[in-house]
């Protein structure tokens, strides 16, 4: 009796004592990171979509994990299917996440749709990491990436979201191909790389110079944008003006068009069907001589294990056009989803991702940042030669359409822009391409017709 | 005791006791196929974003009228009747054929007839990766076999063209072993003595199947014929994962269109309103369909 007495009394000491362990067990607080609360006991969801970046944020996860207490999962998807997901996922009003990441294009989607919340009043709270350091992030990204200032925002000078992934287009080229053919650098106008191609190709019949992401479902646009604003149709956005009345019939983009379906002639028969990867996997293997992708794509044209010509590539900014050269700005951004029942927590870990003391961490793991400190660091650009670039093009950059029909904008253009490519005349294809923008940007409750009638 | 026990078991006893054993069945009916058909019209007269906190709109026949007038919706209801039409003409005649050959019975047809199905069980999405590293210009086995027999590589995905062609090719070969399946069961299920008398009467092979088997499978044969013009029609997952609606939007099907339009441009309503024609039409198909069915086995 007295055994079974013992053993009681044994197991309820032990009972007791092992939460205290357990709490015991987290590390202490790292240096630097005292502003991040206990959070032992919440789950924090993060969604976002699969590479690099997502793959660097898991581990900055697991260090929030381990000296917070928190337990975050991280669900990485195609980027292709997020916004569906989303969308979906909030309609059913399932709360199913707390940070949620998304391409800044879409911010109409989340910021007028209420999927996320205005970040404004936790960046001056307690929770807040005080050397977060937002100066330390390009104005451009700051104002593109965080902010959304239309007439339908729910608050014009809200912040919206922090920088996640941090993505220009750039231009990747052969240099022993170049210089072959009598270029020492990096051409810097669109009719300078036709011609350039032209004499690749003399040299290597077999080959095809250019492998530009060409397919729908925002490749076309990506790789047409810069360009675009090159040919004059204006900056930051070269596709609508701020009624959203469209752009895309008018003499600079028509003569943006011409150009693009010029240099399909040295681009692979397919090209139409070359996404982002297989254009950057193109060039990998040694099969392009000029290739432009983001920034997110170089770490593997740059790994010798997944490229061939790793030795032998240089980076340059997207070539210019008689207006000028720009860079076409991408990226993603992540928020506090307005679902979420650990709104502090979340922001905290967003937070963690994105500050300004683990930039250097995050990008040597394989994320993008966008911020000063990061891209002057040795180490950084060492590995990753291209990063001081990024800063230097943000200068004159190039964007994609924010409002909430943009989705269906960006259909409507690729698709138009598509048909031109397969040889149907610019002037008039474009042209029914944009009576179809028109139409859908009054659907989308916005007035066009501020700016002028229907084109015709 | 007994007695009692019949008579409240005795169901007959209940006036209209058959309309009383329906009433389940219709309640289900009901709640999972008329409400949802109601409510699917209910949003298609709105502009309903698919977020919760934008505002619903009531339009009426506003977004019915759009579509008439859409450009994008009247090219992809083409794209889907020109790939319905196509595809399930090519499945139907080659599924009959390779019926014939199945039905011939002969060791090696018994043990060919399996594994011949097996891309019916394979799932959509898989058949679109398959095909779409096959159909790749430069890394693809079928361009890697035309150029070694001389023949140049074909632009399988990148033109319109070929494009449509080669979702025609995938869809085809995915569902001919399910149009070839049914066929082959109606011809294993025909009668052999009017065809042993046409034999003796002098009728040749083709006389026998125009006008002694083919009468006979017709019912059989329009049931094949329905279920692939209604799936044809419904096309989605080999799109979503092979052309993406391109290029040009010469793959744009109706299906996609309707998934991108709600889930990705944030527009229910007009992705509803779509919905609500695509019933429509299907269910035109469907009941010609069935009255030329009915009308076969009347006659039979």
């Amino acid at each position: 009796m007295n055994k079974i007495k013992k053993l009681l009394i044994g197991l309820v000491f032990t009972s007791i004592l092992i939460p205290f362990s357990i709490a015991n067990a987290l590390p202490p607080l790292a240096s630097g990171s005292d502003w991040l609360r206990d959070w032992s006991g919440t789950t924090l969801v993060l969604t976002s979509h699969t590479g690099p970046t997502t793959d660097a944020a898991k581990v900055m996860a697991k260090e929030f994990e381990a000296i917070t207490g928190a337990k975050v999962e991280v669900i990485d998807e195609s980027w292709t299917d997020l916004l569906a997901k989303h969308q979906a996922d909030y309609a059913a009003g399932n709360g199913s996440y707390d940070v949620v990441t998304w391409a800044y294009l879409w911010g109409g989607n989340y910021v007028e749709g209420g999927l996320v919340d205005d970040m404004e009043p936790y960046m001056s709270s307690e929770l807040a990491d005080p050397n977060y350091d937002m100066a330390d992030i390009p104005m451009a990204v700051q104002e593109v990436y965080g902010r959304y200032r239309l007439a339908s925002s729910p608050n014009p000078d809200g912040l919206w979201a922090l920088p996640y992934k941090f993505d220009v287009y750039l231009a990747m080229y052969r240099t022993d191909l170049f210089e072959e053919a009598g270029y020492d650098s990096c051409p810097s106008t669109y009719e300078e790389l036709y011609e350039a191609a032209g004499k690749i190709k003399a040299n290597h019949p077999e080959m095809d110079p250019l492998a530009f992401p060409m397919a729908m479902g925002g490749n076309f646009l990506s790789s047409f944008m810069a360009m675009n604003s090159g040919y004059g149709a204006g900056t930051p956005d070269s596709w609508t003006d701020g009624n959203l009345f469209p752009k895309m019939h008018q003499a600079p983009t028509v003569a943006a068009a011409k150009m693009m379906k010029k240099l399909m002639e040295y681009m692979p028969a397919d090209a139409l069907d070359y996404d982002f990867d297989k254009a950057n996997t193109a060039f990998a293997q040694g099969n392009a001589a000029f290739t432009v992708n983001w920034n997110a794509y170089m770490p593997y044209v740059l790994d010798p294990d997944s490229s061939a010509v790793s030795d032998k590539v240089a980076f340059c900014a997207t070539p210019g056009g008689p207006e000028g050269r720009y860079s076409a700005l991408g990226g993603w951004v992540q928020g506090i989803s307005s679902q979420s029942e650990n709104k502090d927590a979340a922001f905290q870990l967003i937070q963690y991702i994105s500050g300004k003391d683990r930039g250097v961490d995050f990008a040597m793991n394989g994320g993008s940042v966008a911020r000063f400190s990061t891209a002057n660091d040795a180490a950084v650009v060492e590995k990753y030669p291209f990063y001081p670039l990024l800063m230097d093009i943000l200068k004159g950059y190039t964007g994609f359409g924010v409002y909430r029909p943009w989705p269906e904008i960006e259909k409507t253009m690729e698709t138009y822009f598509h048909k031109v490519m397969l040889g149907e005349d610019p002037e008039s294809t474009l042209l029914k391409g944009a009576q179809q923008v028109y139409v859908q940007a009054q659907r989308g409750g916005y007035n066009p017709g501020a700016t002028g009638p229907k084109p015709n | 005791m007994s007695n009692k026990l019949t008579n409240i078991l005795d169901i007959k006893r209940v006036k209209n006791y058959p309309l009383y054993m329906v009433i389940p069945a219709v309640f289900i009916l009901l709640l999972l196929t008329i409400y949802p058909f109601i409510y699917l019209i209910f949003v298609s007269s709105h502009i309903w974003p698919i977020s919760p906190t934008l505002p619903r709109i009531f339009l009426g026949f506003g977004q019915f009228t759009y579509l008439l007038q859409d450009p994008t919706f009247i090219e992809s209801l083409q794209v889907t009747i020109k790939l319905m039409v196509i595809g399930v003409t090519i499945q139907i005649v080659l599924g009959t054929f390779l019926a014939i050959l199945l039905s011939t019975k002969t060791r090696i047809t018994s043990y060919f007839t399996l594994p011949f199905m097996i891309p019916v069980f394979i799932s959509p999405v898989v058949v679109g990766l398959i095909w779409k590293f096959m159909f790749n210009y430069d890394l693809g086995i079928l361009n890697y076999l035309l150029e070694s027999v001389g023949i140049g590589a074909i632009n399988w995905l990148g033109t319109p063209q070929n494009a449509f062609w080669s979702v025609v090719i995938i869809d085809t070969w995915q569902w001919t072993p399910f149009t070839t399946l049914i066929i082959k069961a109606g011809l294993d299920s025909v009668d052999p003595t009017p065809i042993e008398a046409a034999t003796v009467d002098g009728a040749n092979r083709f006389q026998i199947f125009r006008h002694v088997t083919f009468p006979s499978i017709a019912p059989i044969f329009t049931v094949a014929l329905l279920f692939r013009t209604l799936d044809a029609f419904k096309a989605f997952d080999i799109i979503y994962i092979v052309t993406r609606g391109g290029p040009g939007g010469s793959t744009y099907v109706l299906g996609y269109n309707i998934w991108k339009t709600a889930f990705y441009q944030n527009q229910l309503g007009l992705a509803a309103a779509m919905s609500v024609i695509m019933i429509i039409i299907a269910t035109i198909l469907a009941f010609i369909l069935v009255r030329i069915m009915k009308g076969l086995l009347e006659r039979e």
